[in-house]
């Protein structure tokens, strides 16, 4: 309550500055009286062209630029990300976060669908995304696009509330070199090196490295955590042009140490270390990608890559993954109303999990399948007024076998500077391997109602089953944008989300634990119980009072019905209990203020609502970035994370209880130089 | 006053949150300028080199009173560019019509072919047949195919290539001072 009134006050306190500067500048209409030398040097930025592109696109659709991205300060993908409206991303611990769309957030967030240059980064064995492991140079990245709502009629299976699409520049516009490093409090030091060169006109290229090391979270009672990260990471990309074909090679190698400690209050078992543990992942991948463009409307493209991850750290998880993807689409017009998109996508997966004292899979080493193919068709049922998008996709997965998602989207243009589009579309979520191979100790259940009260605690275990399913989402969504003036728009979307068959748990006889003494196991299996309705708002607002001044403010509200057993209600944050681990409100406000060439100031104020399922009470924070350019190619910067919240709770664990870390005030200064 | 429950108070404040959002959007239309940020921004960019080309450009014989711009293809200009009708180049008012065919393209003085129409271009040329018709376009290597001028955004600035051999044919004159500033000649 406290914080939202500070943010209501701070808004207030940024508008009346604000305003004190505020000038009229000149009238529309003026582009004719210029010269055409002075034409030639007005900006047009190409990243709000796509996005205008983006635009025209009938969803709820928030693009982070990289100007964005390297005004917010913001040092890691899911930091940026919180900049899009209706994203839910709280952080867990130095090296996790957990990220969702529209709700049903955890650590393992399942129903997110994320890709890095069109390769996907959801990890099919535990259904969820590593964002630990999803980085690259972020000077690199030319913007993400934040899709909210099903996407699965394109992205395919598990984009059920979402999509992320992070993209990185083309070799050709990372020419020259770039030297960037600095340090700080909870940013304790980081690098970053790249230099693009051209091996001829037709072929540029592009290699990079970085690094870091970032502090060690305390929990929320002042124990370490043993979760200090290091990172290394390095890649490449290599484009090249010959008459109508493009091709690109990537690819990217990275080793993280990292740490995390269970709370050994909510799962005991002999042989979890006292002092938390260490561990390391490492991982890597590479892609082909090969574009033809016979013309604005006919194109075909060829994707293939291989990705591998070794993720090992005892006893949370010990695992080593690979997969390999191809993936063909074809665009062509049709019938003149008519522009025909289809592909083919055909994806391997190879892992295997090693046991551990908390989890065992059966088998443990095993290779999946899975095959897609879709078609949508852009209908231009009223030139440039009203365009009618159908299209299915169908995939069919070794756990769940065919899945079908359709959707059907109206967008109406009645001028230039307004639209509305509506929707409606399935989505599934595809049973992960986990849920049907797991054997795991997930916590340790005393006092709950329902249960015998024993002097030992009953280990709850999760008993995977194949006899779970995909879980059904049927979304209607509609849609209003408004450019207001060429310096002012408005976004708002709104959604009701009808979720069927969803993870609920059923719990089996009580048994005396195997080979371990005084321990009391109930088996917990997973079914198709439960279900959900969840309604939302987002609206999103972008403005440029002056020149050298830019606000974005967006606000989010989420309600979540959930309907399942009661006891999972208490016990499972990630569905039974996730209405209470989605805050219903979130505020984020921008305000990049340029005194002149050589100084920036950048705010950012957030507000997130309270998470009652883990007694997380609501916060407000502002994280500012100042910025100095004392000659050309050279930034100086110094950055405050967290400025008003000192040691503030994010989210907590789930799936594996460990121990939940408060998020310090961090402060870092650092060069930037180009050349 | 009732008492308000925190659930209620909090549902308020966004709710004023939310309004004074809407109204800071809403009174951004007080402060318009010359900012470019999407698409018909672009075309706004756009439609001012295009007044700047037609004023630098001289046909060899103009019988009307008005200049004659055509814009075949989807229009990405919007009523913006209809702006143009409020201004004269040497006393001649310019007109501004849309084509749905290039039959009447007789009575143009200037052509704008659209991005839809990129495909088209040869063809298009082909009819135009040295007519003395400025030919203007935003397509990718539309002037190495031989439309007179081709706009396209380079590193978020627009730039334009000139088709001189196209020019001439059509006993069109470009001003050389449009020639300096294009990115490239084609002879």
């Amino acid at each position: 309550m406290l914080s939202l009134l500070k943010f209501l006050i701070l808004i207030v306190i940024f508008f009346a500055a604000g305003n004190a500067v505020a000038v009229n500048k000149s009238v529309e209409g003026a582009l004719f009286d210029l010269s055409i030398e002075d034409l030639m040097q007005i900006e047009v930025t190409t990243v709000s062209r796509r996005s205008q592109k983006l635009s025209e696109v009938p969803s709820a659709v928030f693009v982070i630029t990289q100007e964005d991205i390297q005004r917010s300060g913001a040092t890691s993908i899911p930091d940026a990300l919180r900049m899009a409206p209706g994203v839910q991303v709280e952080r867990v611990s130095t090296d996790k976060w957990a990220v969702s769309i529209r709700g049903f957030n955890g650590v393992y967030a399942n129903k997110l669908q994320v890709l890095m240059d069109g390769r996907s980064v959801y990890n099919p064995m535990f259904a969820g995304v590593q964002w630990e492991q999803q980085d690259t140079l972020l000077e690199d990245i030319e913007r993400i696009e934040v899709i909210r709502g099903p996407a699965a009629a394109v992205w395919g299976a598990n984009a059920v509330n979402g999509v992320i699409n992070i993209i990185t520049k083309q070799a050709a516009d990372t020419q020259g070199s770039l030297l960037t490093a600095g340090g700080g409090s909870f940013e304790q030091g980081f690098f970053g090196a790249r230099y693009g060169g051209k091996i001829n006109e037709a072929t540029p290229f592009r290699f990079y490295a970085k690094g870091f090391t970032r502090d060690r979270l305390t929990s929320t009672t002042g124990d370490n955590i043993h979760n200090q990260w290091h990172s290394a990471r390095g890649g490449f990309r290599l484009d090249h042009t010959r008459g109508i074909d493009q091709f690109t090679l990537q690819g990217d190698i990275f080793y993280n140490a990292h740490g995390d400690t269970v709370d050994r209050s909510q799962l005991n078992l002999p042989g979890i270390p006292q002092n938390g543990s260490r561990g390391h992942n490492e991982g890597g991948n590479i892609r082909l990608r090969w574009d033809r463009v016979y013309s604005e409307q006919s194109a075909i493209m060829l994707q293939i890559y291989y990705d591998r991850n070794r993720y090992r750290l005892v006893p949370i998880g010990d695992s080593d993954a690979e997969s390999f993807d191809v993936d063909f689409q074809h665009r062509l017009n049709f019938l003149e109303k008519h522009s025909v998109t289809w592909g083919l996508n055909y994806r391997l997966y190879h892992n295997t999990v090693f046991d551990s004292v908390i989890s065992q899979f059966t088998p443990r080493e095993q290779t999946n399948h899975q095959f897609g193919a879709f078609l949508r068709d852009e209908i231009s049922l009223l030139p440039e007024r009203l365009m009618l998008t159908i299209g299915t996709r169908l995939d069919h997965n070794d756990f769940s076998g065919l899945e079908v998602q359709p959707n059907a989207r109206l967008m109406w243009t009645p001028n230039s500077s307004n639209s509305v589009w509506m929707s409606i579309s399935r989505a599934v979520r595809i049973p992960s391997r986990a849920e049907q191979d797991v054997t795991a100790v997930v916590q340790q259940i005393q006092g709950l109602p329902g249960f015998p009260i024993l002097p030992v605690p009953i280990l709850a275990t999760i008993t995977g089953t194949n006899n779970f399913g995909s879980e059904k989402l049927i979304a209607y969504e509609v849609g209003y944008r408004h450019q207001i003036t060429p310096r002012a728009s408005v976004d708002i979307a709104g959604f009701v989300n009808d979720y069927s068959q969803l993870r609920d748990f059923s719990f089996g006889a009580l048994s005396a634990g195997v080979g371990l003494p005084g321990q009391i196991r109930i088996p917990v299996t997973a079914n198709n119980n439960a279900s959900a309705l969840t309604y939302g708002l987002e609206v999103s607002a972008d403005w440029k009072p002056l020149n050298q001044w830019r606000l974005q403010a967006s606000y989010s509200y989420l309600n979540m019905d959930i309907d399942s057993s009661e006891l999972v209600k208490q016990l499972d944050p990630t569905t039974g209990g996730a209405d209470k681990v989605a805050p219903q409100h979130r505020l984020s406000f921008r305000s990049n203020y340029d005194f002149s060439e050589k100084l920036q100031l950048n705010l950012w104020l957030r507000y997130v609502s309270k998470i009652a399922f883990y007694n997380i009470p609501d916060y407000v924070t502002m994280d500012a970035r100042f910025s100095f350019k004392p000659v050309k190619h050279v930034e100086l910067f110094l950055m405050g994370q967290n400025l008003f919240s000192q040691n503030h709770r994010e989210f907590v664990s789930d799936t594996i209880p460990t121990l939940p870390g408060v998020i310090p005030r961090g402060i870092y200064a650092g060069v930037q130089w180009r050349f | 006053m009732a008492v308000l429950t925190g659930n209620s108070m909090v549902r308020l404040t966004c709710g004023s949150i939310l309004v004074l959002f809407l109204g800071v959007v809403l009174g951004a239309q007080l402060h318009a300028s010359e900012l470019i940020t999407d698409r018909a921004g672009e075309y706004r960019v756009k439609a001012a080199f295009i007044y700047n080309f037609m004023a630098f450009t001289q046909w060899p014989e103009l019988t009307g009173q008005t200049l004659n711009l055509c814009i075949y293809g989807k229009d990405h200009f919007g009523e913006e560019i209809d702006e143009l009708e409020t201004k004269t180049i040497n006393r001649l008012v310019i007109h501004v019509s849309r084509l749905a065919s290039l039959e009447k393209v007789n009575g143009c003085q200037v052509l704008f072919i659209s991005q839809s129409e990129a495909g088209q271009i040869p063809g298009i040329l082909d009819k135009l047949h040295e007519l003395a018709i400025l030919t203007i376009s935003d397509n990718p290597n539309a002037a190495s195919k031989g439309i007179m001028i081709n706009m396209s955004l380079i590193e978020n600035k627009i730039k334009f290539e000139i088709n001189l051999k196209s020019a001439r044919l059509a006993k069109l004159s470009i001003s050389a001072r449009l020639l300096q500033l294009a990115s490239r000649v084609y002879q």
